[in-house]
This record gives C-alpha cells, structure tokens and sequence, in this order.
C-alpha cells in the first residue's frame, strides 16, 4: 500500500497546526515562551496564569516543557520564563544568553545578572512562616528545622526571626540522607513543631511520606511550605499563589519590554501571600485551626 | 492506567535492581504524594460520635505484652480470658466486652487495616492465630458502643481496629527475640526498605508456648506455636493515588485438652490443632481533589483447621458388660471471605465531611462435621453506608450515620447513629449518642448442623446411639439487636497533659441468640434425644459508667489508667438460670493501670496493674445463685528496659515479669470441679531488640 498520500496529509495537518501557532505569534506584540520545569499542578497552574495575564495585555505566549527548548527555538527575538530550578539550568544550557524572567523559590548560588537575566523569587518571608506558627498557636514555642547544606541560608534566617518572635528554633543539620529518619524523630520528639523549608534534598516526594507519618506518629504538627504540602499533610502553610507569581511576573514582563528588553532589577519578590489549611490532619492531633481570614488578618498586623 | 514501568517497580523490591533519579527535578513547585488521607487518619476523641480508646505504640510496648489480647486489658469495660474448657474444645484467648461472651466472643467486630477478620462459621477471633505481629501494629483503635454505619457488620457492641505501620515507616532490619519460662521462645525478624515511590516491608515471626499450668502447677494440655510471614508493600503511583498490598500466611499448631465432662458420652482425645490463616488485601486511595477522594478494597481471607481425631473409648456396656468402642471424627473446616469495598469521602463545604460507600461481602465454609449433611454453607451480605459530620459552629457538631445491610437469609437492616457534641472549647467537648446495630447469625448459628454421634447397629435392636452434640438449624432467625444511648464527656487538663473520657451508657440488647437443648431433634429418623438449636431468645440492657484517662507527668512519664462500672441485667428469663449467665457475664468493676517512666536514654520501665471483678463467661457459669466461678483477680505486670545505641543500630534488652501477684484463672470453665483447670502464674522472660536502619 502506498502511504505516500497519508504522510502528506499528516505534513498538511502538521503545517496548519504550526502555521497557525506562529500565526498566534505573529499577532503577538513579542515573542514569549514560558517553560515550565514539571507537570506539577502548581507550575500548570502558574504558566497559564502568566499566559492569561500577558494575552490580556496583548502578548501571546506559548508554554513549552523543558524537553522542548531545543526543538521550539526561534530565530527571533524571544522573551523565556523559566520556573523552576530544573527549567532555569536547562535554559541556561541552551542558551546562556537569552532574555530569561526566572521563576525560583531562592537565588541560584552563582548567577551572574545582566539586564537580560532576572530572578522573581517566590518564597515567602522566612518570618512570615514564623508568624504563621505563632498565629495558627501561640503555645506551639519550640519549633524544629531539618536543613541541609543548601538551605543553612534559610534556616539562619528563620533563626533571626524567632528570635523576635520569642519562639525557640532548634536547627537539626542532615549532612547524609541516611541521618534523615533519626534525625527527624529526634527532632519532632524535642519540638512541638516540625517547620518545612524548600529543600529538596530533605523534602521530596520520596522523603515526606516518613516526614509526614512519623510525625503524625508523634502528635506533632508540620508546617508546610506549599499548598500541595498541606494536600499531603501538613497542617498550615503560607506560600504564593500561582495566581500572585503570574500577576507579578506579568508586571515585570510588561516593564521589561517598556524598558527596551530590560530588566529594572535584578531580583523581584512577591508581597502577597496564600494562606493553606488542612483541617482533616489538624483535627485528627486536636489542633483548633483559626479561619484562613483569620490567619491572614493575623499575619498582616504583624510588623 | 498503571503503566509497565509502574509495573515494573512495583514487583522490583530490591534497590539495587531498580534505581530512579526521579526526584532531581523537585523544588517548591512540585507536587508532593497524600500521604494522611481521610481514612488513615485517627479519629480525635473530641470530635468523634462514639467512645473511641486508643492504645498506641508506646502503650503497647510498656505492656510487654506477646499477643494482642494482653493490650486489650488497657480498655475500660474489656475483659480477656484464657479458655480451657472440659468440653475438649480447643483453648483460645477471649477477649470479651461487656460480657454476653462465651469462648467465641460474637458481638465485637475486629478489623486489621479494615479487613474484618472474625470467624464466618462461629464468629469470634483466634487471637493465637492471627498473621500479623505486635511490632507491625501502629495503633489499637477500640469504638465501645455500636458503630455499623462506620465499620461495617458485626460492629455489635464493640469494635477493635488494629491499624498497622506503613511500610515506609519500617526501613531496614528489625530483630526481637523473647526467652522464658513457660518454654517462651518468641523471634521476628523484619526487613524494610524502598525504592523510589515503593515501600515494602517482609515480617517473618514465630510464637511458642506451652500455655498455662494446671491448678496443680502441673502443665496443661494447652502449648501453642505459630509461625508466620506477613508483608506489605505501599506503592505510590503519582501524587494523588496510591495502592496498598498485604499479605499474610499463618500457621498455628495448639495443643487441645480431652474431654473431662463425666457425662458427655463421646469424648474427644488429647490432640494437636492446625490452623491456617491467611490473606490478600489491595487497596486503592485516590484523591480527586481537596474536597474528595476515595478507597477501593478488596481483601480474601482464608482460614482452615484441622481437627481430625479418633474418640477416647466409648462405653457401651448398656449394651453389653465391659464393650466398648470407639469412633473416627473430623471436626475440621476451611473458610473463606471475598470483600470488595468503596468509600467516597467528599467535603463539600469546610463545616460538612460527607463519607459514604458500598461493599459486597461473600463468606463460605465447607466443613462436613459443621455443616452435617450437606458439607458447606455460604452467604453472600452487601451495605450501603453513609455519614455526615456537620460542624455548625465552633461549638456545636452533629454526627450521622446509617448503615443498610441485606445478607442471605435476614432481612433488610438498618443500623443508624446520631451524635451531638457541644465544645465548650478546645478542650471539653460533651457528647449525646444514640445508635443501633445488629449482629447477624453466624453461619453456624444460621445453618450448622452436628450430629456428632456413634451409632452402634450390630450388637442391639434398636440401635443405639451415644452422643456428644446434636445441632439442628432453625429457619427463621433474626439479627440481634442493640440500641445504645450515651452520654459522654472529653476534656484536657494541666496544659493538655492529663486528657479525660468518660461516658454513661444504657445499652439494650435484644434477640439474643442462643443454643437451646430443650427441642426434640427430627435430624436424623434414629435420633430421638435432645438437640441444640440456636434461637432468638433473650433481652438484657448493659448501663455503666466507663472512664479513661491518659497524663503525661512531665516528658518521662506517663500513666494511663481505665475503669468501668457495669450492670447487665436481663428480664427475659424463658428459662431458669439464663438471665443469670447474662447478668453474671462480665465484671461489675474492673480497673486498668500502666504506667510507664524513662529514668534516662539508657533506662526505662513500666508497671501495669490490673483489676477484674468476679464473673462467669458464659460458657462456664455455674448455675448457682451468688456464685460466679472466675473469681476477682489482680494481675501486676513489671517491665525494666536498658538501651544500647551504637550509630545508627539500637539495642534493647528487657526483662518482663508478668502476673507477679498471686496466682489466678480468667476463664473457670470446669463446672463439675471447684478448681479451675488452669490458672495463670509467674511469666517472666527476656526480651531483645535490635533495629538497624
């Protein structure tokens, strides 16, 4: 059978598809490609929301995952956003030059800014996560961090915060994955507290089964730092929203084009904050949770 | 839709073999597994319908005890008993509450990770033969009062749901081994491990006894051994599902005692008792979102004994002056249970938890001996269940439930429940409950037929027959019945440290089902003696007062104590004696304390004290006005701990005395003597523990 007449069909289709999505970009005012690190719901979630923002400001973008950055380059003029880690280092491979907004939880030890380079980082305050425990419960005044070498800068931060908050931060040092198991049962046995920070050498989705259930074991409470954390066990967090990321990096984008492609700033933050509670787990350890409006009043007034 | 990769993984246990880098990729934005789920969660006593106690891993270990059973006694209202009767059945541990109990305790459901596990044929758990081991077990859940709409059927009067570790909590090697007297030789060995998103653990253990002395410190004809495997592996397939396989396989040997009973004409022999226990459980949990998820399982268990046997001599000199005779019998049977099960929790709003599912069970036992002439009985029962959980305000939170349950033979029944707790704060909440629920016949009680009989047709016209039992099934049984009201206090006190729970509680029984030898059997055209029948009879109520207290003294110590105060009093006497046997059941008071103290890292201790009024089981009161023959008891148990640490191993050696007051019986079932035929005394063993992670 000869499938000469198949294949051109499927190259027709293809050349539709594809000249239509250029055609998507050539009513675009610039060319933006947003390249997301995972299928998390979170990145999903964000990289819509940016390619919303920037459609409502006459930009069009398309969404590429990492794997596709070689084969979707342009030979034009092209605005990247990057989230995450794994997105940004891959950007970084391809082309250590382009024009990249990088969407990250913390500063990537060894950037080297330019004006075509900036960091918005989505981490929240490191006391703001102290001012959640004192909010959600004020007798809770022992609290305990795991912390690896790449976050000793996070947990010295909290550490200063605490220090206001009267609260006592006790930082366990994992130096081994092997340490982990005991070190954490040491240190939810000493705390009433286990504090979650973004490090993905002790939090990730092979290690926050035996975080979350050896806690729970305990009676003890964890404090997230995402909404998925909360969806898996812990009982609070305050993070930012997909929403206020896109937001924010929509601003940014739309300064970065005023300004002639480039960037006011090196490094942005956002201010807004997200307020997530798992209600189930908290009243399974007999926590009383305040209402989120409450936690989010409370978290405001706080200087 | 599993993929072959997924596949792949999942039957791949060893790290070596399979490796994953998956994780390279992960930071803030990732998605993390769900790990506490709606139904892994414990219940808070503050905001549950029913009085929940829980026992968890801490108490379990303080109370050095080797079988389930012995942690039981820590429950206000619970009594636990070691059988050993004249009738040569064969020994079990009996736990029991709230009386209305002989040696197959019927009224209580028991769950292990929600698998029910009770006896299809004669209801009631052989907790000797149970495949699993104390040092898998997470937490002891125990609902008193009824609570169908949540459990499931058989969730009569109580129910006990034994909840094991995840794997992933269990990584690497553990080693126990205990050593005493009584020819104590206990060892599990266990290994845990991972690979990327599986965790597994294998548990191998074996258990070994020679049971309790007779009255004349001389051994009973009561030794038991097991051995077993038991495994587990969770699986996460992504973020929001997960699936749960266990397994068990379980082999029992006991030792049974002969029939001692003068008059029972067919008596069993001195013999050795199989068991096999086993099962197969898969579960799915699934979360859609943050306002639903759901479980699928299905679970088979698998039970078989083997209880063949030649009859002690028959004396037949009625007959002919000095014959006699004896006869081969095979009592055994094999049983088997199908369960596919589906629950749906959904939070519609942040005050309302919505839970509800369907499940279809089928039970079948084929046992020639049981089930005479036909060989087997089956039953298929299927559920619908709902609840709702309504937090109106901060204050105020009602609790429903039903249950509509049809199984083969009954009819349709309902088993509602309804709560309301007031929280005054965080820290006192009142409770009112009312529930029902009912207690299916066994299949033995439904359908069982014995004709446990020699006939001897070639020395005599007419023949004549010698007896042990004759069972004959009645058609028309109803369910039990139990309607429950409560009034229930929760509270915390000295800075949460020291909670309270206490309820008072009317329970009213009614259908009760018992063994009637009155009737006149049509079983067999030869057979013209007397025959048991099991009939829906009697109606008793329960009222009492039960109160729990758990106090963390500082971070060291911690005591735990329970009492209960109870009063069965039955009515409906169709029979002289029976409401007797009901209203002397269970112990009028009983008392549990275990305290436990950690002097410093290397040494700990605990000491448990326990209280049992006087009582008769059922099965061996006495039928004599003021005497209940297992009198009161104490029982006062020590244990003394030295821990060794050496980097990431720990050692601990333990020595552990139990029952160091004065001897005494749980279960006096001799009716013809006033000794019991067993008592329990001095149990003292060695206990070491190695854990290498």
């Amino acid at each position: 059978m000869n499938s000469t007449p198949i294949l051109s069909v499927f190259a027709f289709i293809l050349l539709v598809l594809l000249s239509g999505s250029w055609d998507t970009h050539a009513n675009s005012k610039h060319n933006i490609v947003i390249v997301s690190s995972s299928n998390s719901d979170f990145q999903k979630q964000t990289a819509n929301s940016i390619r919303k923002n920037l459609e409502a400001d006459g930009d069009m973008a398309i969404i590429i995952s990492t794997d596709d950055i070689i084969s979707s380059a342009q030979n034009v003029k092209t605005l990247y956003v990057a989230i995450g880690e794994y997105a940004i280092k891959r950007l970084h491979e391809f082309d250590s030059d382009a024009f990249v907004l990088r969407i990250n939880s913390r500063i990537i030890p060894g950037t080297k800014y330019n004006s075509a380079k900036s960091d918005l980082i989505t981490a929240q305050p490191e006391c703001r996560h102290i001012e959640l425990i004192k909010a959600i419960n004020p007798d809770w005044t022992t609290v305990a961090v795991l912390s690896s070498i790449d976050s000793l800068d996070i947990a010295a931060a909290l550490t200063k915060c605490t220090i206001r908050q009267n609260l006592n931060l006790n930082v366990y040092a994992i130096a081994d994955k092997s340490d982990l198991l005991k070190t954490l049962e040491t240190a939810i046995e000493d705390n009433k507290v286990l504090l979650a920070i973004t490090d993905p050498f002790i939090y990730n989705s092979n290690t926050v089964r035996n975080i979350l259930l050896t806690a729970y074991r305990h009676r003890k409470p964890v404090i997230g730092y995402s909404d998925s954390f909360v969806q898996a066990g812990a009982v609070a967090a305050v993070y930012t929203s997909p929403g206020s990321i896109a937001s924010k990096a929509s601003t940014i984008i739309s300064d970065f084009f005023k300004n002639n492609w480039q960037f006011n700033k090196n490094i942005y933050s956002t201010d807004d904050f997200s307020i997530s509670t798992n209600t189930q787990v908290a009243t399974s350890l007999e926590i009383v949770l305040p209402s989120k409006e409450s936690i989010r009043k409370s978290l405001e007034e706080r200087p | 839709m599993i993929s072959i990769r997924h596949c792949i993984v999942f039957i791949c246990l060893q790290p070596v073999l399979c490796s994953t880098a998956a994780y390279a990729v992960e930071d803030e934005f990732s998605d993390l597994p769900v790990v506490l789920s709606d139904d892994t969660l414990e219940q808070a006593p503050s905001r549950a319908p029913v009085a929940i106690s829980s026992i968890d891993r801490d108490l379990i270990e303080a109370s050095g005890a080797r079988t389930i059973p012995e942690v039981l006694r820590l429950i206000p209202g619970i009594v636990v008993g070691h059988s050993v009767n004249d009738f040569g059945d064969k020994p079990l541990l009996v736990v029991a509450y709230h009386g209305h109990s002989d040696q197959y305790s019927k009224q209580m459901n028991v769950l292990i990770d929600g698998r029910s596990i009770y006896d299809p044929l004669l209801g009631g758990v052989n907790w000797y033969n149970i495949p699993i081991v104390i040092d898998d077990i997470e937490r002891i859940e125990v609902t008193r009062g009824p609570n169908a709409s949540t459990y499931g059927s058989n969730s009569f009067m109580a129910v006990i749901n034994i909840i094991t570790r995840h794997a992933a909590e269990d990584q690497g090697h553990f080693a126990k081994v205990n050593a005493g007297n009584h020819d104590i030789f206990d060892a599990t060995y266990r290994y845990g491990g991972n690979n990327g998103d599986l965790d597994y653990r294998v548990t191998l253990a074996t258990v070994n006894d020679d049971g309790q002395d007779r009255a004349d410190g001389a051994n009973a004809n009561d030794d038991v051994s097991s051995g077993l495997i038991d495994y587990r592996l969770d699986y996460q397939i992504n973020t929001k599902n997960q699936l749960t396989y266990t397994g068990s396989y379980g082999r029992t040997d006991q030792q049974a005692e002969q029939t001692l009973r003068p008059e029972t004409e067919i008596k069993k022999p001195q013999r050795e008792i199989q068991d096999t226990n086993a099962h197969q459980l898969l579960r799915w949990d699934s979360t859609i979102n943050k306002e639903q998820s759901f479980i699928v399982k299905y679970f088979f268990n698998y039970l078989e004994e083997e209880d063949a046997y030649t009859t002690l001599p028959i004396d037949a000199s009625v007959i002919s002056p000095g014959l006699t005779f004896d006869t081969d019998i095979d009592a055994s049977y094999t049983s088997q249970r199908h369960n596919l099960e589906f629950t749906h929790f959904i939070d519609p709003v942040r005050q309302l938890h919505l839970a509800w599912g369907l499940s279809g069970q089928y039970d079948k036992v084929e046992s020639d001996y049981y089930f005479y002439p036909v060989g087997n009985n089956s039953r298929n029962t299927f559920r619908l269940y709902g609840s709702a959980v309504w937090d109106i305000n901060s204050h105020n939170t009602i609790d429903l439930g039903v249950l509509f349950e049809k199984s083969d033979g009954t009819d349709t029944d309902v088993s509602p429940r309804i709560a309301y707790l007031y929280h005054f704060n965080d820290s006192h909440t009142v409770r009112i409950g009312a529930s029902q629920a009912v207690r299916t016949p066994f299949l033995f009680e439904q359908s069982g037929q014995i004709f446990d009989t020699a006939l001897v047709t070639d020395l005599t016209d007419p023949d004549t027959i010698f007896e042990n039992f004759v069972y004959v099934p009645e058609n028309n049984l109803k369910t039990e019945k139990i309607t429950s009201v409560e009034l229930g206090y929760y509270g915390k006190f000295l800075q949460k440290k020291l909670s309270l729970s206490t309820r008072v509680f009317q329970d009213m029984l009614d259908e009760l089902l018992i063994s009637d030898p009155r009737l006149p059997t049509t079983a067999e055209p030869d057979f013209d003696g007397i025959a048991f029948i099991f009939r829906n009879m009697h109606a008793t109520t329960v009222r009492g007062i039960e109160v729990e207290m758990d106090y963390s003294i500082g971070s060291s110590t911690r005591l735990f104590a329970s009492g209960a105060l109870l009063d069965i009093s039955s009515d409906d006497d169709p029979y002289e004696g029976k409401s007797r046997e009901y209203e002397e059941s269970a112990p009028d008071k009983s008392l549990s304390i275990l305290t436990m103290h950690d002097f410093n890292e290397k040494y700990s201790g605990s000491v448990g004290f326990y209280y049992i009024g006087d009582m008769s089981w059922m099965d061996a009161n006495p039928n004599i006005p003021g005497i209940r023959n297992t009198g009161v008891y104490r029982i006062l148990d020590l244990r003394l701990v030295r821990n060794f640490k050496f980097g990431n191993e720990r050692l601990s050696t333990a020595i552990v005395l139990k029952n160091l007051l004065d001897d005494y019986s749980d279960y006096d079932a001799i009716q013809n003597t006033p000794e019991p035929v067993v008592e329990q005394n001095l149990v003292a063993y060695i206990e070491l523990k190695l854990k290498i992670q």
